[in-house]
């Protein structure tokens, strides 16, 4: 409980007045000090001011980046409170639609009230809502109290996915069913091959034509259909950063488009984050997955590090083999290349997807910026052709063209790439 | 409202100022100040803005230039002008202000005015008590004095053992 400058300047105003009347000998003086000194009677006899309780809780617990949620504020006062300030304090992503996030508000005693509000999500991310600050005073205003809430209310952001009409296929395939036709021979649809009857062969497998043709049983050979794992490896070490974006955002809504496009033909995707910080998801399948990968990529986040981290940090089930990792980096800390290339050495089929930090670069006309500038381009330049000699597609891409773009030149690239394990 | 009202207490002393203009012009432009810089600057010169329309007052009421019930009025003035200009110190600047919050203060600060007149009307009526001899009006009047000021006090001092005591 605090006394507010109301208390001061009234209580010395009342004392100075009626000494004065005093003083000058003038008693009407006193009429002038008179009301000052009621309001502080009243003021200070009253009820001090109660209690407050106040959450602000999102309708939804999920929406998609760049969507409204509904949202309520609720605020209750143990006693009768005329006066409640409140003031949110909501993380950056999120913001009133309209408006700022402060409420005055008055309130009887035992009452809940309930303000109905519109949250604007920005960013992807996993928040806390609810932080406020409280302030109420007495009837008079003399007296006030403060009080800090923590928020419980969790709200989920999504982040926003792209639609891709294809994706990158992988070299390989896993032995479980799936929906991509494998290059092994075996039970399936896809025809393959006509080859020579053995002892075993279904009959309903005989090419009758064929064994016309040649007076000798031939069968029919086909491709399974399997799926595949796919990796998202996001390089979380660093990012470039604008005013309202960075390459982790960037790189995070691709990763969910990605991830979600490859779970819904049936391949089993897994998730690395390598950074300061290192997450992993193992490869699985299914609406729970993706709901386990989208909720790891909300946590992801850049974890500030020196320490030198290779790819044995992860476990080797999270990195299947034969699997396809897609990696999603913006070329700027050594640790996560090593990675990748030692990945690509250890014979995985490797993507690199580069999300590139030059939109975040700001223009300078110093000679020696410009300098440094060029000499950290050429060494992104050292760095692409060391992947690309490895057979590895490496596409930059800013975020702002079409995702698919990319994967249809990721694709364009590996129908001609030399897959090279150096 | 604070800058008609502020007007309106810094008219009336000048216009029964007399010979003595000059000075209570410079009270009452200092006045319009304040009142001006706690209406920009919030909370911070209510505090004088009161202090320099009173000292106004004073001075011509002390050299017997005021009417008889105007102390009244301005007593009412003043404490609605350091209302609004407190109320508005601690408004925020951008928030969602419920109107339920205005009407109570509306409502708040017409008892104040109203009350604040009764009790000037009072405290004038008082004055015209005679007691007899000086000590024992000097005893009267000092006794008046500590107990008004050490109310607040006293006050204060029990809602603040109260609170001790909770914990």
């Amino acid at each position: 409980m605090k006394r507010s400058p109301k208390l001061v300047i009234y209580g010395a105003f009342a004392a100075v007045v009626f000494l004065l009347a005093l003083a000058l000998g003038r008693p009407e003086l006193a009429a002038l000090g008179a009301p000052f000194a009621l309001v502080l009677v009243l003021g200070l006899a009253s009820s001090r001011p109660g209690i407050v309780r106040a959450t602000l809780e999102a309708k939804k617990e999920r929406v998609l980046e760049g969507d409204e949620v509904e949202a309520e504020l609720v605020a209750h006062a143990s006693s009768r409170t005329p006066a409640l300030y409140l003031s949110f304090s909501l993380p950056d992503g999120v913001r009133l639609a309209v408006g700022e996030a402060a409420f005055l508000l008055a309130l009887d005693a035992e009452e809940e009230r309930r303000v109905p509000l519109r949250l604007t999500c920005d960013r992807w991310g996993a928040y806390k809502l609810g932080d406020a600050i409280w302030r109420v005073s007495d009837a008079a205003g003399l007296r006030f109290m403060d009080a800090r809430v923590r928020g419980h209310s969790l709200l989920q952001v999504y982040p926003r996915t792209e639609r891709l009409r294809s994706l990158v296929k992988p070299f390989d395939t896993q032995p479980f069913a799936g929906n991509r036709v494998a290059r092994a021979r075996g039970e399936g649809i896809e025809f393959a091959d006509i080859r020579s009857y053995a002892p075993g062969d279904r009959p309903r497998r005989v090419n009758w034509r064929a064994s016309s043709l040649h007076q000798t049983l031939y069968v029919n050979e086909q491709h399974p259909e399997r799926n595949s794992d796919v990796i998202i490896f996001v390089d979380s070490f660093a990012e470039a950063r604008g005013h309202d974006e960075s390459t982790l955002d960037v790189a995070v809504r691709a990763a969910a488009s990605l991830a979600s496009h490859y779970l819904s033909v049936r391949d089993r995707v897994g998730f690395v984050s390598f950074g300061g910080l290192v997450r992993w998801l193992t490869p699985s399948s299914g609406s729970v997955q993706h709901y386990r990968i989208i909720e790891a990529l909300l946590e992801t986040e850049i974890a500030f590090s020196f320490a030198w981290k290779d790819i044995d940090a992860l476990p080797s089930r999270c990195l299947t083999p034969q699997a396809l990792v897609i990696a999603l980096t913006p070329l700027l800390d050594e640790r996560g290349l090593h990675a990748l290339l030692n990945l690509r050495r250890r014979g995985f089929d490797l993507v690199v997807i580069e999300i590139s930090p030059l939109a975040y670069v700001g223009d300078s006309t110093d000679s020696l910026d410009a300098l440094a500038a060029r000499f950290w381009r050429l060494w992104r330049d050292a760095m692409r052709f060391r992947f690309e000699q490895s057979g590895v597609a490496v596409l930059e891409w800013d975020g702002r063209a079409p995702l698919a773009a990319v994967v249809e030149e990721v694709t364009a690239f590996r129908r001609f790439a030399r897959y090279v394990f150096a | 409202m604070a800058v008609v009202i502020a007007g309106a207490l810094v008219a009336y002393p000048i216009v029964r100022a007399g010979s003595l203009v000059p000075a209570v012009t410079a009270l009452g432009a200092v006045g319009v100040l304040f009142t001006l810089l706690a209406l920009f600057s919030r909370i911070h010169f209510a505090g004088p803005a009161l202090f320099s329309l009173a000292a106004e007052y004073v001075v011509v009421e002390a050299t017997g230039r005021a009417g008889t019930f105007s102390i009244i009025a301005y007593a009412a003035g003043l404490v609605v002008l350091t209302e609004v200009l407190l109320w508005l110190g601690q408004l925020p600047s951008s928030a969602f202000v419920d109107t339920r919050v205005v009407g109570v203060w509306l409502r708040n600060l017409g008892l104040t005015a109203l009350a604040g007149a009764l009790l000037g009307l009072i405290a004038l009526a008082a004055t015209s008590f005679r007691v007899p001899g000086v000590l024992a009006g000097t005893l009267v009047g000092c006794a008046a004095a500590v107990i008004l000021l050490a109310l607040p006090w006293l006050l204060v001092r029990k809602r603040g053992g109260r609170e001790q005591q909770g914990r």
